[in-house]
């Protein structure tokens, strides 16, 4: 199934970027918005934060996904 | 390298393109482990060499619409065809899931504007400018039109 899997930012950087926890592994991404903040949801793409997503709809989701 | 003609846009190579993006979200998930992701990485640019189990096993959705030997014309259909349109129509496995995980998911054309560093370029779609890899295709010139599937080239549409 072709899905975006959101990640959880748990470290932001001075420079601008952030490190995005998909619990299997952390990966870098570039903030281009103010609105995001640690413990965000977020959607990447080409390490670049494209969406925000809310946390309770990000848990439902990988909740089910993973369970699928 | 890129196919600039459909004779050599085979069916393994076209399933392989679309569907290693998918396979790294499994990859997150934890649905597949790091060696099991590795070897599927180890086919690129050889894409032909990549034994039809794992092809099943890995592109099971896609490989169960398409059917087996076929073309990279009919996996370029179904993706650009049911694929798209389940996402953008919210059908099928797409109906329930909210639309913000879907439409990166969307296969699009465009055109390369720029060459960002040795792996990343800018693609206009339509209005719009979007980050792509080469991850899994080869080299893409400005100005060459090309396929795109979640943030990465598939191929070049010349």
């Amino acid at each position: 199934m072709c899905l975006a899997i959101p990640g959880k930012v748990i470290e932001i950087k001075e420079d601008g970027s952030c490190i995005v926890d998909y619990e299997t592994e952390k990966r870098e991404a570039k903030i281009f918005t103010d609105d995001i903040k640690l413990g965000d949801y977020v959607i990447v793409s080409q390490k670049i934060i494209i969406n925000k997503v809310p946390e309770e709809k990000a848990r439902a989701f990988l909740n089910e996904i993973k369970n699928a | 390298m890129l196919e600039s003609k459909m004779d050599n846009w085979t069916y393994k190579k076209a399933l392989f393109r679309y569907g290693m993006p998918c396979v790294e979200s499994r990859f997150k998930l934890g649905l597949i482990n790091k060696e099991e992701y590795d070897k599927l990485c180890s086919f690129i640019g050889k894409e032909e060499e990549m034994p039809f189990e794992l092809i099943k096993e890995h592109f099971k959705k896609p490989v169960e619409i398409i059917g087996d030997n076929k073309t990279g014309k009919d996996v370029d259909d179904y993706f650009m065809g049911l694929h798209n349109h389940e996402i953008i129509c919210r059908e099928g496995n797409y109906a329930h899931y909210p639309k913000e995980f879907c439409e990166l998911c969307i296969s699009k054309d465009g055109i390369v504007l720029e060459k960002l560093d040795d792996f990343y370029y800018k693609v206009g779609v339509g209005d719009k400018i979007t980050k792509v890899s080469k991850k899994f295709s080869g080299d893409v010139k400005i100005g060459d039109k090309v396929r795109i599937h979640r943030g990465y080239v598939v191929r070049d549409l010349r």
